[in-house]
């Protein structure tokens, strides 16, 4: 296997008369955090959805782990995302409402293999600790946290399946800067515990600093800027420079 | 001359559009709910969840069930009794009555009472995982959603609205029955009797069968719409509304069709 965990190559995507993703072409090396960066409604996440499965290109090749998944049949994408390792993070944290907080963290690997009442209540208890929370929430519903709780169950709920690839839709957006510094903290923290790679999206600057090892910026549906942290602050791009500076001009 | 073939030919182009396009809808249907039983019977099979829905859809829709029965046995033998009163054919009333119940009216009102209550309800809670992309979280959990959310709700639609419709081929006759005998002073083991020498098990299977196909109507197009939700909160409300809707009319077209099959043969 290669140093490579995904290779994007001109991938296209249209709605319709929407062109949302035109001729994108991205490499994530293996044990990075790479981050994409663009306004709201470029097609970050139709991008994502693109990797994942959920949604079907029109054209371009998508390979993670050197697999060629525009190639694998519906059918058998599922096993293919498992054997990956695949993981989400959704951008509204897409806790399952009809589950407790328990039975949320434990539903990916209950439902794969039968569990034990004890063995979930330790899986519960052990996830709900490394994300921050107290054990009294494991009982209350999603209904009954606040959003930043919702977040960090839904990273207890990701990690608990142990992926190594791992997709983060904002995870800050929403959220109130403590918040946000607290998941940026955990996604980092995750990351090494995990020994995982990681493609976040989002638009928060702080979180752009704080996680990533490489960055791409995404704009008009193409990829116009790619780099570091380090070098985020000099890109001699305008679009980037307007964009770390928080400028709608 | 040429005005008038364009015309016919615009016809033609917008009946034949419609007709297709009518057909690519209801083929979208179709699959997905293919979809779903075929699903249901590929490993691991979700036999509890399935369990579950039949308990909600069958044991809980009793009371609705049961009084709709109840009332519609008592007024189709009062109707009965004022047309078939007029050539003094009293006597065949109880033979009427059994029939049209157990092949028409028990399945169609049981049928749409359920649509009612079942076909909204999956629509909402569906419609409401797919806008909150709780439905993409159980994919990258390497779930299938039509697995998991769909195919047990089909399946025990199936099998949930046959034994809701005997129950209501029984109180509707009950219903007709007490009429009958306490306000028509009919006899009570002559109408019983004429009830159960007149009605054939073909009666109550063919209610049965339908019974079977609304199941599926009703829990399918609730699944269908909830699973194509988009748009927040507003587009649930029209999935929700359209499935109860969709079901309710498919319930009559298939009712039809099916009694034109049984009819035949
Ligand atoms: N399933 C879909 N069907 C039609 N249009 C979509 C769909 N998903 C996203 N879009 C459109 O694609 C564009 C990009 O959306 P998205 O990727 O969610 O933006 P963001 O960069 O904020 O994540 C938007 O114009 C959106 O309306
Ligand atoms: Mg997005």
């Amino acid at each position: 296997m290669g140093n490579t965990a995904i290779q994007i190559s001109n991938l296209y995507k249209s709605f319709g008369e929407n062109h949302v993703i035109k001729n994108v072409s991205l490499t994530v090396p293996k044990g990075s955090s790479f981050t994409l960066i663009g306004k709201s409604g470029v097609g970050k996440s139709v991008l994502i959805k693109n990797i994942l499965g959920i949604i079907k290109p029109d054209s371009g090749v998508i390979q993670v782990n050197d697999i060629n998944m525009t190639e694998v049949k519906q059918k058998d994408r599922i096993q293919v995302n498992k054997k990956i390792g695949l993981g989400m993070l959704f951008q509204g944290s897409a806790l399952f409402d009809s589950l407790n907080i328990r039975d949320n963290i434990v539903f990916g690997i209950h439902v794969h293999s039968k569990l034990t009442n004890d063995e979930a209540d330790h899986i519960a208890l052990e996830h709900i600790k490394m994300v921050g929370l107290s054990e009294h929430i494991l009982k209350q519903y999603p209904s009954e946290i606040s959003g930043g709780m919702q977040r960090r169950v839904a990273l207890a709920r990701l990690v608990a399946m142990k992926p190594q690839l791992i997709f983060f839709d904002e995870p800050t957006t929403g959220l109130d800067p403590i918040m946000s510094d607290i998941i940026n903290n955990l996604i980092v923290d995750i990351r090494g515990y995990l020994n995982a790679t990681s493609f976040s999206i989002t638009h928060d600057m702080n979180s752009v600093r704080k996680i990533s090892t490489h960055i791409a910026m995404i704009s008009n549906g193409e990829i116009i800027w790619q780099g570091s942290p380090n070098n985020i602050d000099n890109s001699g791009n305008n679009i980037v420079d307007k964009f770390v500076r928080g400028d709608s001009k | 001359m040429n005005k008038i073939t364009s015309f016919f030919i615009s016809i033609f182009y917008y009946v034949g559009n419609g007709f297709l396009s009518s057909l690519s809808i209801i083929g979208g249907k179709v699959f997905f709910i293919f979809l779903g039983i075929v699903h249901f019977f590929m490993p691991p099979i979700y036999f509890r969840a399935m369990w579950r829905h039949f308990v909600e859809i069958a044991f809980f829709s009793i009371p609705v069930v049961g009084l709709t029965s109840l009332f519609s046995g008592m007024v189709l033998v009062l109707q009965s009794y004022v047309g078939f009163a007029r050539f003094s054919a009293e006597g065949a009333i109880a033979n009427v009555v059994v029939v049209a119940l157990t092949r028409e009216l028990g399945p169609v009102l049981t049928a749409l009472m359920v649509a009612g209550r079942i076909s909204g309800s999956i629509a909402a809670e569906i419609g409401t995982m797919r806008v909150t992309e709780q439905v993409d979280a159980l994919y990258t959990m390497y779930v299938n959603p039509i697995k998991y959310l769909i195919s047990p709700k089909i399946i025990a639609g199936i099998l949930a609205l046959p034994v809701l419709v005997l129950l209501s081929d029984i109180i509707g006759v009950m219903g007709g029955y007490l009429i009958s005998v306490f306000q028509l002073g009919f006899i009570s083991s002559v109408y019983l009797s004429s009830t159960w020498s007149f009605v054939t098990m073909g009666d109550i299977l063919s209610g049965i069968v339908k019974g079977a196909f609304f199941g599926l109507i009703i829990t399918g197009i609730g699944c269908y719409y909830g699973y194509t939700s988009k748009g927040g909160s507003k587009g649930v409300g029209k999935s929700t509304t359209n499935a109860v809707v969709v079901a309710s009319i498919l319930i009559f077209i298939v009712d039809y069709i099916l009694t034109l099959i049984f009819f035949k043969s």
